[in-house]
């Protein structure tokens, strides 16, 4: 059997074809398969495509670029940190919705007025209630 | 049925094209060909999120990937499923793509990587079962006629045929197998089959004289059973 016959018998194989009308049917299942997907990616995935898009544009320059981005956001982090302490209380409608504690020595603190921040939300403790007490979110401190 | 069959891959394209690089998707991004890629236009209004020029593209090439899948994987339903994450990959990746080789190629390569790594976890499964035989293509004139050529001495089954071309078929390789339907069945040049592969021409030179060489111990095996009957 020569090399030609092989070939002349294996390219029957392109014969097998699916039946008529399979290609037209096979397009509208990809576009149904599309439009879930798409459907089916959550807004963050979006988020993270777009940025992978965006990114990608820049070609070389995008890891001076994403430095860059990196630098920016410890920047912030350590800016919006160190402004921790007593002055960085949070305050919404007058309620005091975080409290970031700078680290400050107990003596420094003496003699200045400054008064800790433990003593300002300070309240008398009530241990003859008989009943048990229950804390609603309304007040903490 | 005859309407249906695989038109012959045109064979002068690109053909003077370097052969490149490493990895999957990108391993058709070849340096450009002195001919432009017909699907250009297509391509460059589907990364711009043309959804319809993403659709042509799929009935351009799914008949041509039907083909591919099935004559790797020898199943209807795992083709149909393959070729549809084959079209969805595309469609995710298409911004990716860079027009450093044709399109064609672009996507026969991820067709071709995605189909062998298929064949490797089916392996491992070792549940899947193989279609027997195509049942249309019996009733196919050009196939009769094809077959009988094949064969001038005698008339012969042809389902009896096609189940031993499948069979032939399965005992190579996967890599050998993707060699000969490309090559075989559907008339690629070496040089595109290596661009797709990601490998050299002489290597697919090689992978064919071997498989050529099993496939001609068991189909001459076949003709012999077919004079003794």
């Amino acid at each position: 059997m020569t090399d030609k016959e092989v070939q002349d018998l294996i390219s029957l194989k392109k014969y097998e074809q699916p039946e008529e009308g399979y290609f037209d049917e096979f397009l509208v299942e990809f576009q149904q398969r599309q439009r879930s997907e798409i459907l089916k990616t959550s807004a963050r995935g979006l988020f993270v495509e777009r940025v992978k898009a965006w990114f990608a544009e820049f070609g070389a320059m995008r890891w001076l670029v994403g430095a860059g981005a990196a630098y920016a956001a410890v920047s912030l982090c350590v800016n919006v940190l160190s402004e921790g302490g007593v002055d960085a209380l949070a305050v919404v409608d007058d309620e005091v919705t975080s409290v970031v504690v700078r680290d400050v020595p107990v003596e420094a603190a003496v003699g200045s007025d400054i008064e800790p921040v433990g003593m300002v939300f300070v309240e008398p403790v009530d241990f003859s209630a008989s009943a048990p007490v229950f804390y609603t979110d309304e007040k903490i401190f | 049925m005859t309407k249906n069959l695989i038109n012959a891959l045109d064979l002068e394209r690109s053909v003077d094209v370097e052969t490149s690089t490493s990895s999957m998707d990108e391993r058709a991004q070849t340096k450009p060909s002195a001919n432009v890629d017909p699907d250009l236009h297509l391509v460059t209004l589907a990364q711009e999120g043309s959804t319809e020029a993403f659709d042509e593209l799929v009935m351009k090439y799914s008949q041509k990937l039907y083909g591919l899948v099935y004559n790797m994987t020898s199943n209807k339903d795992d083709t149909h499923d393959l070729l549809q994450d084959i079209f969805a990959k595309a469609y995710r990746s298409v911004s990716k793509f860079r027009g450093n080789s044709m399109f064609y190629t672009w996507i026969y390569s991820i067709a071709t990587n995605m189909t062998l790594n298929f064949l490797k976890k089916r392996k491992r499964r070792a549940t899947s079962s193989l279609d027997d035989v195509d049942k249309g293509i019996q009733n196919d004139a050009a196939f009769v006629d094809m077959s009988h050529r094949s064969n001038p001495r005698r008339q012969i089954n042809i389902n009896e045929l096609q189940k031993k071309l499948n069979n032939a078929m399965m005992l190579l390789s996967d890599d050998h197998r993707a060699v000969v339907t490309m090559f075989d069945i559907q008339g690629m040049p070496h040089a595109e089959i290596g661009r797709v592969l990601g490998v050299s021409e002489g290597t697919v030179r090689s992978r064919l004289f071997y498989a050529h060489q099993q496939l001609r111990g068991y189909l001459a095996e076949f003709q012999g059973s077919e004079r003794h009957s």
